[in-house]
């Protein structure tokens, strides 16, 4: 790799990782055990999961069926993760302008920034990959070249999945020129990242009734479908075999077809990336489309506001996707999912299930399991923690309007409220659906969720205001490395452990009692903590100026 | 009317950034603020639109002290901050008109001064669009437009020129004279000294926190003849430009 690439790779790299080297010491130390608790969980799932499965496999000798899922696995979580990073990369990373002047080779500049992708890529192996390739290696009790063909092999790999989707966006983006209206393309790859999850683990979960012979049956059927696609898809089988039989002749197969893939995306991606790119410059495309003053609608102050609060959060595709979407969208799948895998049971059997469930659900444990997951959605709402921080060196606007502090921090909550209350709704939906429980329960149900919103909504507000994150040039710096953002998870957390300190002492009681104290004493916490921002309003905004 | 009474304001202890500054700016007259980088403008802006709380002294806004009638003295407020930083995801009109609700202008006359003003900064026709496509200038005419729309009867600009163009910079300069001349408080800062000679009834200079003078132009002129140290003064924000 030629010097200029490997610098032009390394500033990059650090932009896209931007960090806040003036942040504390401390607040480090408390990002870095959250990642290493939160890595170690995912590769501990892994793991045991591999473990299962390969264990199973070996029964009937058939093991090595495991590294072809595996590696479709990795394959197919790359391509979609790949497009994401691809769109960011390559299109809104807004660092062109910068780059475009230097004497650079647009090869450079495309090979550098399909670098930082792949290190990305790496990481994400790193944490998905290699415990899985360990402990097949482990079970099979393989020789020290089996781990050493597996690593060239993960490295080489990744490229070629990378750059089919790389290429994917490219076409994309020089004939939808999306660049026109990048905010709304920008949301649609996670939503299509979403769906097709959603559609995998749809036709994953089939069955529920779990014995070890329809497993295997399963996972039979599954190889047949790898074996098909790697007919098609041309690296599959070479790094399979690579894998499998320790194989260097396959190991070179990979590499020759990566080298000829990789030579072929210079080629396609200089044709066709400089000219969707650039083009995305000069994003000030012009609609004009003349306004009709008589059009003007005169609406209420806290009106007017509110929806000038869902307007910027919708037209803002960062925002968007991180404040509201995964709240919105957790629920319909966690428990969309949970629903397929119960309903695919036989009929009979299922409305047995509801009916006991739906007993066993209207009861003070129910209500509080219900809290439970409620509060784990709301806990990823992150709209009322940003309320001021997204306006960013826009926030003295509060400041000067004639609209006193209080209302304003009313009025920025509300969002917040709505779209909680939306994710409650699903939630209680979905627990009709499946426990056929009262409309009694899920009204108070309701009126509790209503409650918990409020309360986390002031609350999240009130952390904001105290250390408001005002003084961004992206929008990424509110949403990435913001530590406010842990307080949802830990009020969450505490709301969950309130519910079930009440409802396990009540457990043989009537749910209404259950939720008449639970009630009480929220509506009461809400009172003091409204009355609190009411009487210190003023010094809230202390840190605004 | 803008009565600034003995306000003094430190962002570190032991650091005056305005030090116990005495001021008042009568109905119908513009009053220019001066002073090199890091004077003090922004700061004393700031406390008297209410962004910042001032640590001693009072000010009043027709009357109307800032920190304890808030709502009402903003009421009577049009401020233009020195960095248009806005909504930029909003659409120049849906700005424009969250303005108008939130200083409860009446549909009719709303619909009016928006025509007006934004015809004669010439951004009209780029009402429809999201601010983020405005260029610099384009966002500081929007601001103002947006600031002026209520028709209140103090403005307070913080260095409202910077961005214009020459025609823009003219057509802001001719409707403060015409605010000013109804009877109404226009109280801006500056670097342009130009600008402050052919604009202001009267002009204040600040360094370090301190007023160092206030009078009209012709009393400044006069008294930099025999004031080395306001001459060196003059000379540093004149070479600003
Ligand atoms: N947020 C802040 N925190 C700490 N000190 C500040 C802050 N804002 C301003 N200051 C200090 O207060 C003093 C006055 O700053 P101010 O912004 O009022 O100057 P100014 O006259 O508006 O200058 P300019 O002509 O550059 O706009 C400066 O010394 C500055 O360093
Ligand atoms: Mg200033």
């Amino acid at each position: 790799m030629n010097k200029k690439i490997f610098s032009l790779t390394k500033v990059l790299l650090k932009n896209s990782f931007q960090r806040y080297d003036n942040k504390k010491q401390r607040n480090k130390v408390a990002t870095a055990i959250l990642y290493i608790i939160v890595f170690g969980y995912v590769m501990a799932l892994f793991g045991v999961f591999s473990f299962q499965i390969i264990n199973t496999l070996k029964q009937i000798n058939q093991e090595s069926i495991f590294i072809g899922m595996f590696l479709m696995g990795v394959a197919l979580f790359i391509i979609i993760q790949g497009m994401v990073s691809a769109t960011n990369v390559f299109y809104f990373s807004r660092d062109l302008e910068y780059i475009l002047p230097l004497p650079l080779k647009p090869r450079e500049i495309l090979i550098s920034k399909l670098n930082v992708i792949l290190i990305t890529e790496y990481i994400v192996e790193l944490l998905f990959a290699v415990v899985p390739i360990i402990i097949y290696g482990v079970l099979t009790a393989v020789g020290i070249q089996y781990y050493i063909i597996s690593f060239l092999v993960l490295l080489i790999f990744p490229i070629i999945p990378l750059i089919i989707s790389t290429i994917i966006i490219m076409i994309i983006m020089s004939f939808t020129k999306g660049a026109k209206n990048k905010d709304r393309f920008q949301l649609i790859v996670p939503i299509l990242g979403i769906i097709l999850a959603f559609a995998i683990s749809f036709a994953s979960t089939g069955s529920s009734d779990i014995s070890e012979k329809e497993v295997l049956e399963k996972l039979l059927q599954a190889n047949q479908m790898v074996e098909l696609i790697s007919d098609k898809f041309i690296i599959l089988k070479p790094a399979i075999n690579a894998i499998i039989n320790s194989n260097i002749l396959e190991l070179l197969k990979l590499a020759i077809i990566t080298i000829i893939g990789y030579l072929a995306f210079i080629l396609i991606g200089s044709k066709i990336y400089f000219r969707g790119a650039i083009g995305n410059l000069s994003s000030g495309n012009k609609t004009k489309k003349k306004i009709k003053i008589n059009s003007i609608k005169t609406r209420k102050i806290g009106k007017t506001y509110v929806i000038k609060e869902i307007k910027i959060l919708f037209r803002n595709p960062i925002f968007f996707v991180q404040c509201v979407l995964p709240s919105v969208f957790m629920p319909i799948l966690v428990l969309g999912i949970a629903i397929f895998t119960i309903s695919s049971n036989e009929s009979n059997d299922l409305q047995a299930i509801t009916s006991i469930l739906g007993s066993l659900v209207q009861s003070p444990i129910g209500m509080a399991v219900i809290i439970a997951v409620t509060e784990f959605m709301y806990s990823m709402l992150y709209i009322a923690p940003t309320a001021i921080s997204r306006d960013g060196s826009n926030a003295i606007f509060m400041k000067y309007i004639p609209v006193s502090y209080y209302k304003q921090i009313i009025y920025k909550g509300i969002p917040n409220v709505i779209f909680g209350t939306i994710t409650s709704i699903i939630i209680l939906i979905f627990v009709y659906l499946v426990m056929r429980v009262s409309f009694v329960f899920l009204a108070i149900c309701f009126v509790i969720n209503l409650i918990l919103i409020i309360i986390q909504t002031l609350l999240m507000e009130l952390v904001d205001l105290k250390k408001p994150k005002l003084d961004w040039s992206t929008e990424y710096a509110v949403v990435k490395q913001n530590l406010n953002l842990l307080w949802p998870f830990v009020v969450g957390l505490l709301e969950i452990m309130v519910a079930f300190v009440i409802a396990i002492p009540l457990k043989n009681n009537s749910y209404f009692v259950f939720a008449g104290i639970f009630t009480i004493i929220h509506i009461i916490i809400t009172y003091f903590i409204n009355r609190y921002i009411y009487k210190k309003q003023n010094e809230l905004f202390d840190k605004i100026m | 009317m803008i009565k600034i009474e003995n306000v003094s304001k430190s962002y570190v202890k032991g650091k005056k950034s305005v030090d116990t500054l005495d001021l008042e700016i009568k109905d119908g007259e513009i009053f220019g603020f001066l002073g090199p980088n890091g004077a003090g403008k922004t700061t004393t802006i700031k406390m008297i639109t209410g962004i910042l709380n001032s640590d001693e002294g009072h000010i009043l806004i027709d009357g109307k002290d800032i920190k304890k009638e808030g709502i009402s003295a903003k009421k009577n407020i049009g401020f233009v901050p020195d960095t248009p930083d806005i909504f930029l995801k909003l659409k120049g009109i849906e700005y424009l008109n969250f303005m108008g609700d939130i200083y409860e202008v009446q549909a009719d006359i709303r619909k009016r001064r928006i025509e007006e003003l934004t015809k004669k900064f010439g951004i009209f026709d780029n009402l429809n669009e999201e601010m983020q496509s405005y260029s610099h200038g384009m966002r500081q005419k929007i601001v103002i437009c947006g600031a002026l729309l209520s028709n209140p009867k103090n403005w307070i600009l913080d260095e409202p020129m910077t961005g214009l163009d020459p025609k823009a910079s003219f057509d802001l300069k001719e409707m403060m004279r015409k605010h000013a001349k109804e009877g109404n408080c226009v109280f801006f800062s500056t670097h342009v000294l130009d600008v402050a000679e052919k604009l202001c009834d009267r002009v204040g200079i600040i360094n370090k926190g301190k007023l160092i003078f206030v009078g009209t132009f012709e009393d400044m002129k006069a008294k930099l003849k025999d004031n080395g140290s306001l001459e060196d003064l003059f000379l540093e924000i004149t070479q600003d430009e």
